[in-house]
């Protein structure tokens, strides 16, 4: 007979803030300050377990592996489904439940030892044991408070491994603690599971759960995507971790724009230089931090404030972090990061970088979000990083690297991070959009670069399209050479030299940082507009105003390309801009957001100035 | 049947978290549990200075002292209790994310930790009487009695408050706000005759009010021949038996309502 056995079961929250749940019975709905949604944090989960066997629970954070455990324990009741205990189930959840800083560590044993199930006597019977496996000698009598982090889990995992159970559900316990003592405990366990024990193990560990466990349950955003023999779960997971990068490898299509620049790419290198730290993420999602705030949940959320991990470039986004905070600190500011999977880190605001610095944080619960009304982000996946740090960020109270994926659709032929807002002229004509934009409005003109010459095209598909040479590149910048400002408008301007009529020619224009990355990539045709090129100078030009890239060097590549979209004449190094910033924000683009969080001065809501709006 | 099975097996945890409170409690006062006798002690004296000393009884033969210590303790048990009780659920959050044990022995054990403080009050009160002139008679025999009715009554109102507090964050307002209201509604420094002057339907409405009664019988043990204060339309036996019979209703409602809510305590926490 199976110990525990779990059919469709689901658990579905409902998502409540602030007013919690009166709101819900008493308000209208129109006086309703926030709205009500449901997730499932677990559904249709159906496995079982024989007495002497283990479970290992994969996925990863937020996938719903906390809540199915919950679920196994009895902490709470589930929505949807059925889950039969034959046996005495306890939990390990947290290590050392109920312990009271100001009892000494005896009395806390029993305090603890009594919530688990054991009786005072029992549990007078098995000091000697708890004692020893704990290891604390004399300092069993001093306070719990005086204790260190690691001897509060010994003390804690000794007595759990003296309570009575049947099965045994343990949440990510093992990760703390020495080595030595995680090879103690993985001993205990195994004894006990020859004993006729079955435990189930939620872990990010994959070692121990090939090692430990016959079964693994791997979890995707609640949903259970594969069941069985540990070591193939197992292998599915990686896969799927990997995966996601070779999901991201550039399309036929993509690969053929990207070639606009790749090709001989820039002189300044392709590697970022060594003060630009945090370019480039490492490969690898981890928790780090010293404690005494801890993030509790991160939460990526749509406009309804509905859980989401997919959404179309422009959708609106937010990302709500609940955060405990354990003892009181000081000055510190909240971040919240986002890179894409192959290591591109786009955005990484913080609150004392956008004028909100925090004072100290009380004991107790918090929270804050980072809203962005349009998120412009291209397609691919990204991951977010949330982090509370102390003031010179030396060592974080709480990190969470890379752990909130969120996938960007996107079908429009756009190519590179961020989607930048853009209008196309013709002699000074705008060919598409809203109303003539002059280009003599940006005050002193400069030419950064002009690029005299006939760089000539490669090797052409039809004999008319032969004959046109890039006259003059110029890349107008208001501020003079090298000032350019987050928020500038920028122009790129090109003549184009025809030796005959031209119908129908589309240009490319791509920008990409000094260290390969392409930024935005766009063609006219995309946006409707062909150019007609007569015999002799033809004068076109792109703007980007407000341009919301952060500081970095840049270089603008151009190419042409015919009504098929065969592109034919490539010029990848076409100029160079630079862009200054007063703000050291992290990342390569700036996105309009706004803060809000119980610690942020009163709850109220920050726009930035038109200026760091982009 | 089952609630009481799961009580006796988790008998020793009420035990241990009531046992916490009280130890965290008289930990770090210099003088520690010594206060648990001085506090009603000093009390008692106050009650004399001001009831006995000072002012003049309205209530004949028994020192007003008196009168108004063996009303007073028991209220303020009730008070003390269900108002820690309010937000216990919601204060052990932790403990109810992480661990399966049964719900109730929260309540139950803020309880168990205010009962110590109570049943040494009275022990002292009684131990006091005679200072007050008042002789121990066989009535003292139903006291124990009593407390049970009063824990009964006290138990089923913290279920039920604690358990919709966890829902409901205001109840922890409503409820403060209506134990004052409830305390003018329990004879603490009136007598009950007092309320004869209303008519029939407020009497017994007033005798419904569980505390009502339950202040009676405190009286009626501590203190030999009392029992003359009470309305000619209200007998003891009358009065008694709506006490019994609203604390256990109490408590039925509030297991009940404790017992639904229970399930999905962890997600409102």
């Amino acid at each position: 007979m199976p110990i525990i056995e779990a059919i469709q079961l689901g658990k579905q929250y409902q998502i409540v803030y602030e007013k919690g749940a009166l709101a819900r019975y008493l308000l209208p709905k129109f006086l309703r300050k926030r709205q009500f949604g449901d997730f499932w944090a677990v559904k249709e989960a159906a496995f079982s377990l024989e007495p002497g066997q283990a479970i290992g629970v994969i996925g990863s954070n937020g996938s719903g592996k906390s809540t199915l455990l919950a679920l196994c324990a009895g902490v709470t009741a589930p929505t949807a489904g059925r889950i039969h205990v034959h046996g005495k189930v306890s939990a390990l959840l947290t290590l050392g439940a109920g312990f009271h800083p100001e009892l000494s560590g005896r009395e806390n044993i029993y305090l603890n030892g009594t919530i688990l199930g054991l009786t005072i006597r029992e549990i007078r019977k098995k000091m000697d044991s708890i004692l020893e496996f704990s290891g604390l000698g004399h300092l069993i009598e001093a306070p719990l408070q005086t204790y260190s982090t690691g001897m509060m889990t010994r003390l804690g995992f000794a007595i759990a491994m003296h309570a009575p159970f049947d099965l045994l559900v343990i949440d990510e316990i093992l990760s703390v603690g020495d080595g030595v003592f995680q090879k103690r405990c993985l001993a205990k366990l195994q004894e006990f599971k020859k004993a006729g024990k079955a435990f189930i193990i939620a872990t990010h560990d994959l070692e121990t759960v090939k090692r430990f466990c016959e079964k693994a349950l791997l979890l995707d955003t609640g949903r259970q995507s594969a069941y069985g023999n540990a070591e193939e779960v197992v292998g599915i997971y990686q896969e799927a971790i990997h995966g996601g990068m070779e999901d991201h490898r550039l399309s036929e299509r993509e690969r053929r724009e990207i070639l606009i620049a790749l090709k001989g790419a820039g002189t300044e290198g392709n590697r970022p230089a060594p003060d630009e730290i945090g370019w480039v993420r490492p490969r690898a999602r981890f928790r780090s931090g010293i404690g005494k705030v801890k993030i509790k949940r991160v939460y990526l959320m749509d406009r309804e404030d509905l859980e989401v991990n997919k959404i179309n470039p422009g959708d609106f986004l937010r990302v709500r972090v609940e955060y405990e905070v354990e003892e009181e600190v000081e000055d510190l500011h909240f971040g919240i990061a986002v890179y894409r999977d192959d290591g591109v880190y786009c955005f990484g605001p913080n609150t004392r970088l956008d004028g909100l610095p925090i004072r100290s944080l009380k004991p107790g619960q918090g929270w804050f979000q980072l809203t962005y009304p349009s998120f412009p982000l291209l397609g691919g996946r990204f991951s977010f990083s949330v982090a509370i740090w102390d003031r010179e960020e030396s060592h974080g109270y709480d990190s969470h690297h890379a752990m909130y994926p969120l996938r960007i659709r996107s079908n429009r032929p756009e190519y590179g991070v961020v989607a930048l807002a853009h209008r196309w002229f013709a002699r000074d004509k705008e060919l598409a959009g809203h109303g003539n934009l002059l280009l003599t409005q940006h005050g002193f003109q400069q030419e950064m670069e002009e690029r005299i010459g006939r760089l000539l095209m490669e090797p052409t598909t039809t004999p008319s399209q032969q004959g046109i040479f890039l006259d003059s590149l110029k890349i107008i910048q208001p501020l003079g050479e090298g000032s350019l400002q987050m928020g500038d408008d920028l122009s790129v301007e090109g003549v184009f030299h025809a030796e005959a009529a031209v119908e129908q020619l589309a240009v490319w224009v791509g920008l990409f940082r000094s260290d390969g990355i392409l930024c935005y990539a766009t063609s006219s045709f995309n946006d409707g507009v062909l150019l007609e090129l007569k015999p002799g100078k033809n004068l076109w030009s792109i703007l980007f105003p407000s341009l919301p890239l952060l500081r970095g060097k840049f270089r603008v590549g151009i190419a042409c390309a015919n009504r098929q979209q065969n592109v034919f004449g490539i010029i990848p190094e076409a100029g160079w801009f630079q862009m200054k910033e007063s703000v050291p924000h992290h990342g390569l683009v700036s996105i309009k957001r706004e803060w809000k969080g119980s610690a942020l001065g009163r709850h109220f809501n920050l726009h930035f100035p038109a200026r760091a709006m982009l | 049947m089952q609630l009481l099975a799961a009580l006796w097996q988790y008998r020793d945890l009420i035990y241990k978290l009531a046992s916490k409170d009280i130890k965290v409690r008289y930990k770090h006062p210099l003088l520690g549990f010594l206060w648990a006798l001085l506090v009603p002690t000093a009390m008692i004296g106050v009650f004399w200075f001001i009831f006995s000393v000072l002012l003049e009884s309205p209530v004949q033969k028994i020192p007003f002292a008196v009168y108004i210590a063996t009303a007073m303790f028991p209220w303020m048990f009730f008070q003390l209790a269900v108002g820690n009780s309010v937000t216990c659920v919601v204060d052990s959050g932790s403990l109810i994310k992480k661990v399966y044990f049964p719900r109730e022995l929260i309540p139950f054990s803020v309880i168990g930790a205010n009962l110590i403080n109570f049943v040494l009050s009275m022990a002292l009160l009684v131990l006091f009487l005679g200072f007050f002139g008042i002789e121990w008679s066989w009535r003292l025999v139903i006291l124990p009695l009593v407390i049970l009715v009063h824990l009964v009554l006290t138990a089923g109102l913290a279920l039920l408050v604690s358990a919709l507090q966890v829902e409901f964050r205001d109840v922890k307002y409503i409820v403060e706000i209506g134990l004052v209201l409830w305390f003018y509604l329990v004879p603490v420094f009136y007598p009950i005759s007092l309320m004869e002057q209303y008519s029939s339907v407020v009497l017994s409405l007033y005798c419904l009010n569980p505390m009502v009664g339950i202040v009676f019988l405190y009286r009626w043990a501590l203190l030999p021949g009392y029992g003359g204060f009470l309305p000619e339309a209200v007998s003891v036996f009358a009065l008694t038996f709506y006490t019994v019979v609203t604390s256990f209703l109490m408590l039925a409602v509030g297991l009940m309502v404790f017992q639904k809510r229970q399930r999905n305590f962890a997600d409102w926490i």
